[in-house]
């Protein structure tokens, strides 16, 4: 997929504004990153954060005067759910301008993780002295976006437990089960790829609850993580190039994740010799995966 | 809101891969209101009753009989049953976006409720139906019910207003609600939906399926650098209402019919 990195007009220098951290409305408290206490789509976002511009630099700098309107907005997208929505839209005058934007995001159109926006943008052009200024309403002359993980950092990979025996589909006496289908790499990695856990089987539970835990769940965990991992990564280096490349340039698809995780287990190589490399010697490749995942390798010896 | 039960994409697949080519009366007579392998997601509302299913199912299938179900059914009656049904998708099951973004809430509707109504609206060709039509992995937006909730969830419209679902073609509903990185802002779909049918007015000689495609050209365009959410309204109108002039113009007229 092509993507426009340079904007086709002057921008604000980012060091014209200054945005402090977004805030809960009701707490004042900042917002974590990775994970809000007791989120579920019934619960309603209501967010802030204080920004301070030197609206004279920032006008220069985009070759824009007085008379053209700016403004700051606030905005939010949800790779999950796929939804959009603004907040805070402030006209921008003066010489400096310190405010804060606001967003109210209905928990009903979120899921796993939402992008919070702040944008400077072109809202009419008045002159048109300055051939490289901004001309269309709504170009983005300065933006700052923040990702937060609604449901936590143990929830930002989908796990269910499920009864494997009561579900009837799945083999009563296994541990676990990886869904996905590296046949559509265009999915969205949160709602098409799903750990199902089985809540019958003892030690896979015991492992994964324990808090804090044992070495014995901690070698549980690894052999979880490292068996997810393979089923992904190899599902990866097998699927059609061209589909799966293309596919990556969403980010919130199933390949743009994984990609990020061949990128950790794999740190200094393409992905292009990596499908050469499972091609040619594909269990030396797995046996590499233990490796790069350091399998087995933090746990403490007794 | 409501929680609808979620089957298991790997059940899916099996009984997508059966119904591929099955009659239709078979289907229907198979359909049910639960599966064993189904289940719910744990928080975010109230089980739906399996009598709320068959609720939704008999709609689904008052509004497939108004379109000829079970029998073959012409691009209007498909246009037609569409419209209808993602109105009563959106009104019957009051899911939340982030149930709706979930693949297995389709999946069940379509593979175990009313798989004849998916083999009726996609008969395929000598494969049968698209394993996506059930399953809808490949895109959610490929499933036969997923798509038409999210275009009713996204072109709402306010009471008294002309609903653009009827009027939108399969190709102008894909263009505005299923494009990467533009798609999921009620207000800018439908700023589309209404910046088409006025450009329609104007130029009846343009053809509707090229109008629609060179707009989104340049809209697409225009999403790389503009953040459509941070415009106000008559800003926003007059900027989609641009692209859409500028497109007809560009477009050769069809030549009127000559009667001689």
């Amino acid at each position: 997929m092509t993507r426009v990195e340079t904007a086709p007009y002057l921008r604000i220098d980012p060091a014209r504004v200054e945005a402090g951290p977004w805030l809960d409305s009701a707490t004042a408290l900042p917002i974590p990153a990775f994970g809000i206490e007791g989120w579920d789509p019934t619960v309603d976002l209501e967010v802030e954060r204080l920004i301070s511009i030197d609206l004279e630099g920032a006008r220069n700098d985009a070759g824009l005067d007085a008379r053209d309107e700016l403004v700051v907005a606030a905005t939010w997208h949800c790779p999950a759910t796929t939804m959009r929505g603004a907040g805070s839209r402030l006209r921008l005058a003066g010489r400096e301008m310190e405010d804060r934007v606001r967003l109210y995001i209905p928990g009903r159109e979120l899921a796993g993780r939402v992008v919070l926006r702040t944008v400077v943008t072109l809202a009419a052009k008045v002159q048109d002295n300055q051939p490289l200024a901004a001309m269309i309403p709504g170009s983005v002359l300065w933006v700052d976006s923040t990702m937060i993980a609604l449901e936590g950092r143990g929830s930002r990979f989908p796990m269910e437990w499920l009864d494997f025996g009561a579900a009837g589909w799945l083999p009563d006496g296994a541990g676990w089960y990886l869904e996905w289908s590296p046949e559509h790499p265009e999915a969205p990695a949160l709602g098409a790829v799903r750990l199902y856990l089985n809540e019958d089987h003892p030690a896979v539970r015991a492992a994964v609850v324990a808090s804090p835990p044992e070495v014995h769940h901690r070698a549980i965990r690894d052999a979880i993580e490292f068996d997810v991992a393979r089923s992904l990564i190899v599902g990866a280096l097998r699927a059609d190039a061209a589909s799966w490349d293309e596919a990556a340039g969403d980010p919130g698809s199933i390949a743009a994740v994984v990609n990020r995780l061949l990128s950790v287990v794999f740190p200094t190589e393409s992905l292009e010799g990596l499908r050469t490399r499972y091609k040619a010697t594909p269990q030396r490749l797995e046996t590499r995966i233990q490796d790069g995942l350091r399998l087995f390798r933090e746990l403490p010896l007794p | 809101m409501k929680l609808f039960p979620k089957l298991p994409i790997t059940i899916a697949r099996d009984i997508a891969a059966q119904a591929a080519r099955a009659p239709i009366s078979d289907l229907a007579a198979a359909g049910a209101v639960e599966h064993e392998a189904a289940i719910f997601s744990p928080v975010g509302g109230a089980r739906a009753h399996p009598r709320d299913i068959a609720q939704l199912r008999d709609e689904l299938r008052a509004v497939a009989v108004a379109n000829r179900y079970p029998i073959d059914a012409t691009e209007a009656e498909r246009v037609a049953f569409d419209a209808e049904a993602a109105r009563q998708l959106t009104s019957h099951m009051n899911i939340s976006a982030s149930e709706a973004a979930d693949t297995r809430v389709w999946a069940f509707l379509a593979c175990v409720a009313v798989p004849d109504i998916v083999r009726w609206r996609f008969p395929g060709g000598p494969a049968g139906t698209s394993e996506d039509r059930f399953v809808g992995t490949a895109r959610r937006l490929r499933n036969t019910f997923a798509r038409l909730w999210w275009r009713s969830h996204l072109l709402s419209i306010e009471d008294g207003a002309e609903d653009p679902l009827g009027r939108l073609g399969e190709d102008e509903l894909v263009q505005i609600t299923e494009r990467t990185g533009l798609a999921g802002s009620p207000r800018v779909a439908t700023q589309l939906a209404d910046s088409f049918f006025e450009a329609v007015d104007r130029y009846p000689r343009v053809s509707r399926s090229i109008l629609m495609r060179e707009a989104m050209k340049r809209i697409r365009r225009l999403a790389a650098f503009t953040e459509f959410e941070a415009l106000a309204d008559e800003a926003l109108v007059t900027l989609i209402d641009e692209v859409f002039e500028a497109s007809a113009r560009t477009i050769p007229r069809a030549r009127p019919k000559v009667i001689s």
